[in-house]
């Protein structure tokens, strides 16, 4: 790596973002950049109606993810940066999410997105976006091997609309330099030759 | 932004509750100073209607919209040439908080903060604010003069505390220069000699802050 890099990891639930995070980090001697944890005033809410405030626990994400990208600007500049999960993500896949499924209507969905550009507008985007790509099968088998109690139940379907906007986001996403992973067949947490492969594959971008 | 050899203030905003007549008096002025206007576009808010007959249910909402329509008519003021013309705006930016301290609640508030500091640093700043004040029964009598629909909920409490929370704001506003001007007596929107003293006031104003009570005329 040539001077100061930041390296942004994207992907569904379960696609091994944050271990391909760690091995990058472990890689590099860059100390891991961890998000501040802060819970989200409206999450409550959100869960028992959604339609009501859909609108509001987004824009509370979309908000804090920002101060999170202004944070790492300050950093990017001295020391290399790797971060698990993008404010982009946020709004092309999560938020637009609820959108597809109408729990944010039309009318609220223009002011997000009002919100969304005017933030874009003031970020400089990664040095190196990665996109980890997984089907619903591996990502179904990972959440299983991980074991978090609150992510068995995710539903099959559910996976599968973020698996697709993530899809047609990465299509568009034109914004910096951008490699896509398939991590069906990868098994860099285990395996020494799929480690090599993946740096060789980052370090042609760097 | 430095003012002009006449004296004059390159960017005046014109601000005050609804009704009191900022855009008719911002147009005025700028039609006799030759400015520029930058006006609000608050027609294009697709909330309002709903806003007026229910606030609280769509009050983050529309706040988020104004907040962000403000902001992109600064960012095209910026990329303008501020020194060709003078400008005249029936708005001043920081309004848009004294409606967010009325209508939002303590987590939206908070929320509505965050992006607001997120925007701060970008906001241009007037060389002479004019605060127009009225009476709330003035207010309503002049609301219910040009009839806008979509205005008709509003109640007598809506613009008594609307009132108070602009008296509040501009009490403690020292960001710029101020000048504020009891209207409840004057008619500025045709009253020629009314608006000439106004613009003559204007032309006078210093730093700091400043009180005209213009006399009612008789007839």
């Amino acid at each position: 790596m040539k001077g100061p890099t930041y390296i942004a990891v994207a992907g569904n639930i379960g696609c091994g973002k944050s271990t391909l995070v760690d091995f990058i980090c472990r890689h590099y001697k860059v100390e891991p950049f961890f998000e501040p944890n802060a819970a989200n005033p409206y999450l409550v809410d959100f869960y028992g109606d959604m339609k009501r405030w859909a609108f509001h626990s987004q824009v509370y994400f979309l908000t804090h993810k920002f101060r999170i990208h202004q944070e790492l600007e300050l950093r990017r500049v001295s020391r290399t940066v790797v971060q698990d999960r993008t404010i982009y993500e946020d709004a092309e896949i999560f938020a637009a999410y609820l959108h597809e499924r109408k729990f944010i209507n039309g009318r609220d969905w223009g002011v997000y997105q009002d919100l969304y550009q005017t933030i874009l507008s003031s970020l400089r985007p990664p040095d190196l976006m990665i996109y980890l790509k997984a089907s619903v099968r591996t990502i179904r088998q990972r959440i299983k091997l991980r074991g978090r109690p609150e992510e068995q139940k995710i539903p099959t379907a559910y996976l599968k609309n973020l698996n697709d906007l993530y899809e047609s986001w990465f299509e568009r996403y034109k914004t910096s330099k951008a490699i896509t992973i398939d991590t069906d067949r990868l098994y860099y947490l285990t395996d020494l030759v799929h480690r090599i492969d993946v740096l060789k594959t980052i370090e042609k971008y760097l | 932004m430095p003012s002009s050899d006449s004296g004059f203030p390159r960017y005046i905003a014109v601000e005050g509750p609804i009704g009191v007549g900022k855009t008719t008096l911002a147009l005025r002025l700028a039609e006799r100073i030759q400015a520029r206007t930058v006006l609000e576009e608050f027609t294009d808010n697709p909330f309002l209607r709903e806003f007026y007959a229910d606030r609280s249910r769509v009050a983050f909402q529309t706040q988020v919209y104004f907040l962000i329509a403000r902001f992109k008519q600064q960012e095209r003021l910026r990329q303008q040439d501020l020194f060709s013309r003078a400008i005249v705006s029936d708005y001043l930016f920081a309004k848009d908080r004294v409606f967010a301290y009325l209508n939002l609640n303590e987590p939206e508030l908070q929320l509505y903060e965050k992006i607001y500091d997120l925007i701060r640093p970008a906001l241009l700043k007037p060389d002479l604010v004019v605060y127009l004040q009225a009476r709330p029964e003035v207010l309503m009598q002049r609301l219910r003069k040009r009839g806008r629909d979509f205005e008709t909920p509003i109640e007598m409490a809506y613009l008594e505390s609307l009132m108070r929370a602009y008296n509040n704001f501009f009490f403690h506003y020292d960001e710029t220069p101020l000048l504020v001007i009891e209207t409840s007596e004057v008619d500025l929107a045709t009253g020629q000699e009314d608006f000439e003293e106004v613009v003559r006031v204007i032309f006078k104003s210093r730093r700091g802050t400043q009180h005209y009570v213009p006399k009612a005329r008789a007839g």
